[in-house]
């Protein structure tokens, strides 16, 4: 169980949910109930199938300690910190500028 | 976060398609994860301190970029249009340090202490058999050098850690967004911010990267066209010749969606043509600088549409803003007092976030509670629009270049018939601005500007070159003796 700092690639093990946390937080990240681990599990999981879908490239944040994290591979969840469930945020729109 | 991240995310993500590609050859991003990875297997065994770039794009370019990420040293890429005892007082500062050039640059840096030199081709053939270096590097080392003139002519080296350079990409870059026909057209060299971080974006977002090796309109246009780009990024100067070959062609670029621009003062003519001529192009005016790592305010598509189509003169006048702070950055202006400028009110550019370092080698912290002194003026709008007025410390940008005049001014005054000198900028379509010398000659002496022209030609290169020599009875000088540029620039201006 690994606390969240930015840069950490975290992994599901109750799904193929994967993430970068952006802005780090002290706490406990689950997906699905379960912690997230450091290390992709082999062999990869059968998704459950829950109702609370994690989003490719969507963004999802704890307010109470500003932990920032960043969906790279869908799956189902839900995330949550130390059983706050994260909430996903408003899609930046930013239009490239490089 | 450091910047080998979005690589390794692509290369696992998106393995099999083309991540960068030149006029010679394409790389999977899996092909680039594994060259990078065995380059810096090399750099770790040659035991140097960083890996210097003098080479125009290619796809070595990003694999040195990442390759010295993996080996955990800066990345230096050095600006191939210096003259060579530039370059040479440059590499001085390189200390141990793998330095590589293409057949264009060849020989222009001497062998010196500390320095391999190779070639690109042969460092390539050379780490072939090597084994894979993927380390994480720390996010507060140094992940790249650039080199900026400054003020006064004397070469700075500008730091940025991982973490200013990946803030902005983990800040705002959907990752894996882009689809299979999505393709960058990368013309901004390799030295410049907007490269470096264009690539760390492109890569996060799994967009194809085109390098154009050298850039000319003609050639952007073919590329752009046979390559089917659709999103680049351009300095303004380049703009305004594009938009010449376009209507020249009557080429529309059908696949182009996005382009952007920055670097360098945009006249509001340029861009109101570019609107005309490509009306299903977004176009987005970004703002930034070396040691803010590229972008902090951007003017959207829609802004622009907004201002080109807006009644109220405050709303047309954003077609000349850069914009709107980026998430996470913060603009303050500043009166000379250090006292907040009111809207609408000149003063110094402040700039505040993650992706600021202002640090440079050798010397203390720039940064005052975190905020860095663009050394830009300029002034918001009510709504927070940028507007920049020129640079505090009158530097002129020459089509993305910056020129101090400071340089120019001790070339001419060396010169024994020229009793005292002025260069500043002067506004100009095609290339922002050009820089124009008031000269004032020693009683009875005779000096053409042709022999000056040569003069500077001779000791510096030719963009420094003065687009017009003025010559008058003497300087505007205040009574603390400091020149009054402003006065010789409001003069140019009530010129044209």
């Amino acid at each position: 169980m690994a606390k969240p700092t930015p840069g950490l690639r975290l992994f599901s093990t109750q799904s193929g949910v994967e993430l970068i946390v952006v802005k780090g937080a002290d706490g406990v990240l689950t997906c699905a109930g379960a912690p997230m681990v450091t290390q992709r599990p082999a062999p990869p999981v059968a998704d459950a199938g829950g109702a609370a879908q994690v989003q490719l490239t969507k963004r999802y944040a704890d307010a109470q300690s500003g932990l920032l994290v960043l969906c790279t591979r869908a799956g189902s969840g839900p995330l949550a910190l130390d059983g706050r469930e994260l909430t996903m945020q408003a899609s930046q729109a930013l239009p490239s500028s490089d | 976060m450091t910047v080998v991240l979005p690589l390794t995310l692509a290369a696992e993500s998106l393995p099999e398609r083309v991540g960068v590609q030149d006029t010679l050859e394409a790389l999977t991003y899996a092909a680039l994860d594994r060259l990078s990875g065995r380059l810096a297997s090399h750099v770790r065994a040659a035991g140097v301190d960083c890996v210097a770039m003098l080479a125009q794009n290619s796809v070595a370019f990003p694999a040195l970029f990442f390759g010295a990420a993996k080996a955990g040293v800066p990345f230096v890429p050095m600006n191939y249009r210096l003259t060579d005892a530039q370059l040479d007082r440059q590499a001085a500062l390189l200390g141990r340090a793998l330095l590589v050039t293409d057949p264009a640059t060849a020989g222009r840096i001497a062998p010196r202490e500390g320095l391999a030199i190779i070639d690109t081709r042969t460092l390539i053939e050379a780490v072939a058999d090597l084994p894979l270096t993927d380390a994480d590097p720390d996010p507060q080392s140094e992940a790249c050098w650039l080199f900026t003139s400054g003020t006064t002519g004397e070469p700075k080296t500008a730091l940025l850690s991982h973490a200013n350079l990946t803030a902005y990409v983990f800040g705002t870059v959907d990752p894996l967004s882009a689809t299979e026909d999505d393709a960058v057209l990368a013309s901004v060299p390799p030295y410049h911010i907007a490269g470096l971080v264009g690539i760390l974006s492109n890569v996060f977002a799994g967009r194809r990267v085109v390098f154009l090796d050298q850039f000319s309109a003609e050639h952007w246009v073919d590329r752009a066209a046979s390559a089917k780009v659709t999103q680049a990024m351009v300095v303004p100067t380049m703009l305004g010749r594009i938009l010449d070959v376009l209507a020249a062609r009557d080429e529309t670029l059908p696949h182009l969606r996005s382009l952007s621009y920055g670097g360098g003062r945009m006249p509001t003519d340029v861009i109101r043509a570019a609107l005309e001529r490509l009306p299903h192009v977004g176009f987005t005016n970004a703002y930034g600088l070396t040691e803010t790592a590229s972008t902090i305010t951007l003017l959207s598509p829609a802004d622009h549409r907004e201002a080109r189509l807006a009644d109220t003169p405050e709303v047309r006048a954003r077609l000349g803003s850069v914009g709107r702070p980026l998430p996470g950055i913060e603009i303050e202006i500043r009166k000379a007092d250090d006292s907040p400028a009111a809207p609408t009110e000149r003063g110094e550019i402040w700039v505040r976030g993650p992706q600021v370092s202002g640090a440079y080698r050798g010397k203390g912290p720039t940064l005052r509670d975190g905020w860095f002194n663009t050394r830009d003026e300029g002034w918001m709008d009510a709504a927070g629009y940028l507007f920049l007025a020129g640079r505090t410390d009158d530097v002129i940008v020459r089509g993305g270049e910056n020129i101090s005049p400071g340089e120019i001014e001790d070339t001419i005054i060396a010169m024994p018939e020229v009793a005292d000198v002025a260069v500043v900028a002067r506004p100009d379509r095609e290339w922002g601005e050009v820089p124009v010398a008031f000269v004032v000659l020693r009683p009875g002496a005779a000096l053409a500007a042709e022999a000056i022209r040569s003069r500077v030609r001779g000791a510096l290169r030719s963009t420094r070159v003065p687009a017009e020599f003025l010559f008058v009875a003497a300087l505007p000088y205040n009574e603390t003796g400091k020149l009054l540029r402003a006065e010789l620039r409001a003069r140019l201006r009530s010129a044209a």
